[in-house]
């Protein structure tokens, strides 16, 4: 039961821009260190907060603009190149694009390629996610 | 694995079901397979599942613990197995290869049963 989502290789989302705010930054060390009182400075921004970039900064849900059942949504595969250190107060334009779709043991795999450039225009990062939809 | 160091083992709390509603909350990512159980039963999942992205999130904490005066370069994560609330997380690691200031490394996610749940890939250089 295919889902034919090769169609949509190479399509690009609408390019959104996210600023890093201290208390966003604050939330995710927080829930990512339970029961800590791991001293970290100001200037700390986990390595997977462009996630948070991703998700809060995206005026569209990828997974609507797909059609993907959330039911049957799960995450393959994530990378992440860091070519600068995020910082607070950055303002990060995201261009993503769907780089590949294919089909392995009744799943669908879909590769999404984001690149995340500060308000200096110089690249910060560039990620990769892999979504799974089981069929 | 021949040549390669283990690094310090580092185990998180119990996963509770709070601490995936706050994880929705700071990562925005309210797919309700997370945080809503009547729904997690209906897709089959048997009840609500981890966000991959709080556990990666984890190995992403510990890496700067055991490299305090290094920089992230790369870090990958392949999902491997489903994580449950009520579960404790440990994350281990080796490092594979040294070249100048780049260190190559692995790390795993798993639970105290040892099922693996994520492995992963990083590079980290020696800050200037």
């Amino acid at each position: 039961m295919s889902r034919n989502l090769e169609r949509f290789i190479g399509h690009e989302f609408e390019i959104y821009t996210y600023t890093i705010e201290q208390s966003k930054v604050n939330e995710l060390v927080a829930v990512l260190n339970p029961n800590s009182t791991v001293e970290r400075g100001n200037e700390y921004v986990p390595v997977t907060f462009p996630t948070v970039i991703e998700f809060w900064g995206s005026p569209i849900s990828i997974a609507k603009e797909l059609q993907l059942d959330l039911k049957k949504v799960l995450h393959g595969e994530q990378e992440y190149e860091y070519i600068k250190e995020f910082a607070v107060g950055d303002e990060i334009t995201v261009a993503s694009a769907i780089e590949n779709v294919y089909e392995k043991a009744s799943m669908s795999f879909i590769v999404i390629n984001k690149k995340f450039i500060n308000q200096k225009d110089e690249l910060v990062a560039i990620g990769k996610t892999t979504i799974i939809e089981r069929f | 694995m021949g040549s390669s160091k283990e690094l310090e083992v580092i185990q998180f709390p119990e996963i509770t079901h709070s601490q995936l509603v706050k994880y929705a909350g700071a990562s925005g990512d309210f797919n309700p397979i997370h945080t809503v159980e009547p729904f997690a039963v209906q897709a089959g999942l048997g009840g609500v599942i981890v966000h991959g992205m709080l556990v990666m999130g984890f190995i992403g904490e510990t890496i700067p613990k055991w490299f305090e005066n290094y920089a992230i370069k790369k870090f990958s994560a392949r999902f491997k197995g489903i994580t449950k609330p009520g579960e404790k997380i440990v994350i281990s690691g080796q490092i594979i290869e040294e070249q100048a200031d780049r260190l190559f490394c692995t790390a795993q996610a798993a639970n105290l049963d040892g099922d693996v749940k994520i492995v992963a890939k990083f590079e980290v250089q020696k800050k200037q």
